[in-house]
């Protein structure tokens, strides 16, 4: 802590690229330089394939696969969701396994590991504001860490399933899918029937609810820049395309029904400053149908592709599953599947990260394990 | 072996064991296509300890096993998927419209005479239309009832103890009330903690752990009768009724071991099988089924809507079939067989529509038969009527399946035969891939199999120390189309397609030897080895082209040597596959280790009069190899198994 800080900059994860300690993240950005980043790799359960971290190095580039087991000679445990780094610790939420590492963000060892239990337990992602760490828990709630105790200190109820989560001003914006209210006792009969955007203040650590069918449907994913917040619904997954609600990304200009202004479809998406990254890759379309996109946060309007993706055949996404991007360097991060010769995603082989530019410029493409879902930057100081 | 060994208990009997052995064997070299049969006296020389050390013995098979006494256990032939292979129990085949696969694990061996299995349609042609619609067929038959002319009761009374909290009592009680009417009534439970020890590699750290929330409690009962209303016609009928209450301790998850799964498995059915052959030149059976089966699931979890996640499922059927056979001549035999089968399926989950299925299926057989020649051909017309409460229904099939099979003798002096066999038949898709929430798809084509086999077959006899010698050889080439895979639309949602081709092709031999040692001692020696490729073949650009499908061994094989004695036989026996892979593209961290199970059985019998007490220990797993079938599965390592038997015959 001393000689290096690291910092969370990964957007997606929406803790509006802030340090524990530094709210508005305008502190110490400048005397740092990205060093590289780390992709969550989240396995196949079915096909043996456990879930692992892939790291990345900027300055020497290497990646170096399955490297939480090489750094700590045991497995990484199963269904990895996200890491966070959060002062000169990182934490990764392991949904299967029900555990938070709390690992050496520069090498991966591990400092200590944290056991949800009670009824707050499967946590899935996180976010953090002035000095404490917010973590989503499948159960239905969000649980607060003190980062340097590594303890759960409290936890508060929210909608069904809460998935992603982000900061928005004094208040946390929790995306609760009801994903497992879908099959054999759908509690009112439509399926994801109960999701909600949660909205949790932070001054008095209790939640209300935006809850409309109509607008909010499914959320799963939540980004902000801190003023500016966007909750990605992903529709109902159907196969009939009379009655697929698609999946669309809205903006909360408010914490009322009224405020939630649907504006585009997309599956994936990322924020940087008053960029809004859009992925669209509908299931069950294919992928020449896929578009990514990227909007002005103020107007809403489209302002041009995420990254050149014709420059050469490496710089191509052929099946992508997330964008991320650094808010110091303004890189960009699309991670994919490789697809086989009918265009399907192929979840058991191994994926890769694209980086570009902020200016979408294809820079290089890291071989990553299987099912990379996440990307964490990490930080140092000049 | 037992009454050879209990000294002269009758002659008459043993004369008579000795031709079931021959008939049996006589009835595998003889065969068309391969069969494979083990009896219930060949499966305590072998030492077979289960049903599914029973599956292992047999050639081209390959077991999905989920470990322990709750551990689905699930069959596949010769690379074609479980669904593939048809299972029938007491002349009846098994049917599961849901998910297309029968778990093995609920029955036990205790009441069961004979497992054979037959591998495409060979020359046994009195048989059901559908128990040749499979590619491949278990066949279970259970003990049957005392016959006719025996009017003393049988009694058997068993406890069974075992490693992990295991206890299993079985009865059985079966008389002939008069010469035209029998029955038997037989009874088990089993008790399981089954929470076995297993060793868990985590890199670095190796440490014993135990499977969890993994008891079960099952039992079974069924009533057997037989009615004779003339000498040469016979009426069976079975009611049958299985109940199992179990957790699942699920897949290994490494520092999660918590898991509060539980399945309860409800069957019942009760058929009718009657039989006619009195007239010279026609046979007649009848059969008639009607099957109820439950299979409720259910999970505890925060993240459920109330904290619970139930599961129904109810599946109902109505089998009805008729076969006439018709002999012209001494070399000509022809066979009509028409099924009529009702299938329909209830359940508490929502998207899923109340399928059913109305199935007819006609078989034509013709077998033509001399002193050096066997050669059968056969057509199967399929009908298939599927339909829905609600929603779109899956797609109506009407199909021709052809096959046919020969067996040339070219010595009449020797026991030695060279057989061939082709096989077309397909697969409906199930309800699951049909209807299942957000995955099932209404437009799926049936999967379409091809099957050809080569084989000889030799069987020697001496009267010198080697008493017996009996050798199979097949090799075979199979192919599938239109392979109903689940492909993934997106990471959270797959979607069931008819996309992919398979390929296989393998060889399977067995070796079965007896040796006399000298009076009352033999030496009987059993093996069987398996050689498959199965090759995914949809397209070159897929990462799995011509690779190894996964949980598929190339190598596979079991090896067992009974000392038969006056003393105690003692058997040793071992099964062993080599390497998998988890996944079709055979990624290298996905590879599951082979392994050798190794296992020693002793047993004794003690007569007096018409009572016998039999004691048998088996001590499974000798080496406490730690292995698993199915990832994350871990297998028990070492256990033993005590059985006492009392039999009044």
């Amino acid at each position: 802590m001393k000689k290096i800080a690291y910092f969370l900059l990964s957007v997606c994860l929406a803790a509006g690229f802030t340090a524990c300690d530094d709210e508005n993240g305008n502190g110490s950005e400048a005397t740092e330089t990205l060093s590289g980043f780390y992709t969550i790799d989240g396995g196949n359960k079915s096909g043996k394939i456990p879930a692992e971290m892939t790291a990345y190095n900027f300055e020497t580039g290497v990646s170096t696969l399955n490297a939480f087991e090489a750094a700590n000679g045991i497995g990484f445990g199963d269904n990895g969701q996200q890491a966070i780094i959060c002062g000169d610790k990182m934490f990764i939420a392991m949904y299967g396994s029900n555990l938070i590492w709390v690992v050496e963000p520069e090498t991966l060892k591990i400092i200590s590991s944290i056991k949800p239990d009670g009824d707050a337990t499967l946590p899935r992602a996180f976010a953090q504001k002035d000095g404490k760490l917010y973590c989503t828990m499948y159960t239905g709630y969000v649980s607060e860490i003190d980062p340097s105790a590594m303890k759960i200190t409290r936890s508060v109820k929210v909608g069904p399933n809460p998935d992603q989560l982000a900061v928005w001003g004094n208040k946390l914006v929790v995306a609760c899918s009801d994903g497992q209210n879908s099959s054999g006792n759908a509690t009112n009969g439509v399926k994801y029937g109960n999701c909600c955007v949660s909205i949790v203040d932070l001054a008095t650590f209790t939640e209300t609810k935006i809850s409309d069918l109509d607008v909010i449907y499914n959320p799963t994913d939540v980004v902000s820049n801190g003023t500016d917040v966007f909750v990605n619904c992903k529709g109902n997954y159907d196969k009939d395309d009379n009655t697929l609600i698609r999946s669309y990304v809205v903006k909360l200009n408010g914490t009322d029904v009224k405020d939630v202004q649907k504006f585009c479809y997309g599956t994936n998406m990322a924020i940087n400053g008053k960029t809004l990254y859009v992925i669209y890759a509908q299931s069950g379309k294919p992928a020449s149908e896929i578009t990514y996109k990227k909007y002005n946060v103020d107007t809403l309007q489209e302002i041009g592709q995420i990254a050149n993706q014709s420059s050469s055949e490496d710089a191509k996404i052929s099946y992508p599953n997330g964008v991320f991007v650094d808010p110091a360097s303004g890189n960009i991060v699309m991670l994919s599947y490789i697809v086989d010769a009918n265009g399907t995603a192929q979840y058991r082989q191994p994926t890769y990260a694209n980086i570009y530019d902020g200016n979408g410029t294809f820079q290089k493409r890291v071989e990553c394990g299987v099912g990379a879902r996440y990307v964490t930057f990490v930080h140092k100081a000049k | 072996m037992f009454s050879v060994n209990a000294a002269n208990d009758t002659t008459a009997r043993n004369l008579q064991e000795f031709e079931v052995v021959s008939e049996r064997v006589r009835k595998e070299v003889t065969s068309t296509a391969p069969l494979f049969n083990l009896t219930n006296e060949r499966m305590k020389t072998m030492g077979v300890t289960d049903i599914s050390d029973a599956l292992h013995r047999l050639p081209g098979v390959n077991i999905r096993d989920y470990g322990g006494a709750g551990g689905m256990k699930t069959v596949s032939v010769r690379g074609f998927g479980t669904t593939h292979t048809g299972v029938i129990y007491d002349g009846i085949v098994l049917s599961d419209c849901q998910s297309g696969k029968i778990d093995l694990a609920r029955y036990s061996l205790d009441n069961v005479g004979s497992l054979s299995l037959i591998i495409g349609d060979n020359n046994d042609i009195f048989v059901p239309a559908k128990a040749s619609a499979s590619a491949a067929s278990i066949i279970i038959t259970t003990e049957s009832v005392p016959t006719a002319n025996d009017s003393l009761w049988h009694v058997t009374g068993q406890m069974r103890f075992a490693s992990f909290g295991t206890y299993n009592p079985y009865f059985k009680v079966g008389k002939t009330l008069n010469p035209k009417f029998s029955f038997s009534v037989i009874g088990e439970y089993t008790h399981a903690r089954n929470n076995y020890p297993f060793t868990l590699t985590n890199g670095k750290l190796v440490t014993r752990e135990r499977r969890n929330n993994s008891m079960m409690n099952s039992w079974h009962g069924e009533i057997n009768t037989r009615w004779r209303p003339t000498s040469s016609s016979t009426l069976d009928a079975k009611i049958y009724y299985y109940d199992n209450n179990r957790e699942l301790p699920g897949a290994v998850i490494l520092y999660n071991p918590i898991c509060r799964e539980e399945l309860r498995d409800r069957n019942f059915f009760g058929q009718l099988t009657y039989k006619n052959l009195s007239l010279s030149k026609f046979s007649f059976q009848g059969l008639a089924k009607f099957n109820w089966d439950a299979s409720l699931y259910h999970d505890e979890n925060g993240k459920y809507p109330g904290g619970v996640l139930d599961e129904d499922y109810w599946q109902r059927e109505v089998y009805l079939s008729g076969s006439a056979m018709y002999l012209p001549t001494d070399r000509l035999s022809f066979n009509y067989s028409a099924d009529y089968i009702y299938n329909g399926m209830t359940t508490n989950q929502m998207e899923v529509v109340g399928p059913w299925r109305h199935s007819v299926l006609q078989s034509l057989t013709g077998k033509f038969k001399n002193s050096w020649l066997v050669a059968t051909a056969r057509l199967l017309l399929s009908v298939y009527e599927n339909g829905a409460k609600e929603g779109e229904a899956a797609q109506d099939r009407t199909k021709l399946s052809p096959s046919v099979s020969v067996s040339v003798q070219p010595w009449q002096s020797r026991m030695f035969f060279i057989r061939a066999s082709y096989k077309n038949i397909f697969r409906m898709p199930t309800f699951n891939e049909s209807y299942y929430f957000r995955m099932g798809s209404t437009s799926l084509r049936p999967e379409d199999t091809n099957q050809l086999n080569v084989g000889l077959t030799w069987q020697y006899n001496t009267t010198g120390w080697m008493n017996s010698l009996v050798l199979t050889g097949d090799v075979y080439y199979n192919h599938v189309k239109d392979k109903i895979e689940a492909v993934p639309t997106n990471m959270f949602i797959w979607q069931m397609n008819n996309i992919d081709k398979v390929r296989a092709y393998g060889a399977d031999v067995t070796a079965n030897a007896t040796f006399r040692l000298g009076r009352r001692q033999n030496l009987v020696f059993a093996g069987n080895y398996s050689w498959q490729r199965v090759q995914p073949r949809t397209s070159k650009l897929n990462p799995d082209y011509n690779k190894q499908l996964a949980y598929t061994p190339i190598h596979s094989g079991a090896l067992s040597l009974s000392w038969e004695n006056p003393w105690v036989d003692v058997v040793l026996h071992g099964t062993g596959v080599s390497d998998r892979y988890g996944t079709s593209t055979n990624l290298p961290i996905t590879r599951i280790k082979g392994y050798v199970d190794c296992g020693a059985t002793l047993m004794r019998s003690f007569k007096f009069k018409r009572n016998a007490i039999d004691l048998r220990f088996d001590l499974t797993n000798i080496f406490d190899t730690q292995y698993e079938i199915v990832a994350d599965y871990p297998m028990p390592g070492r256990a033993w198994k005590f059985t006492v038997t009392y039999k009044i015959n």
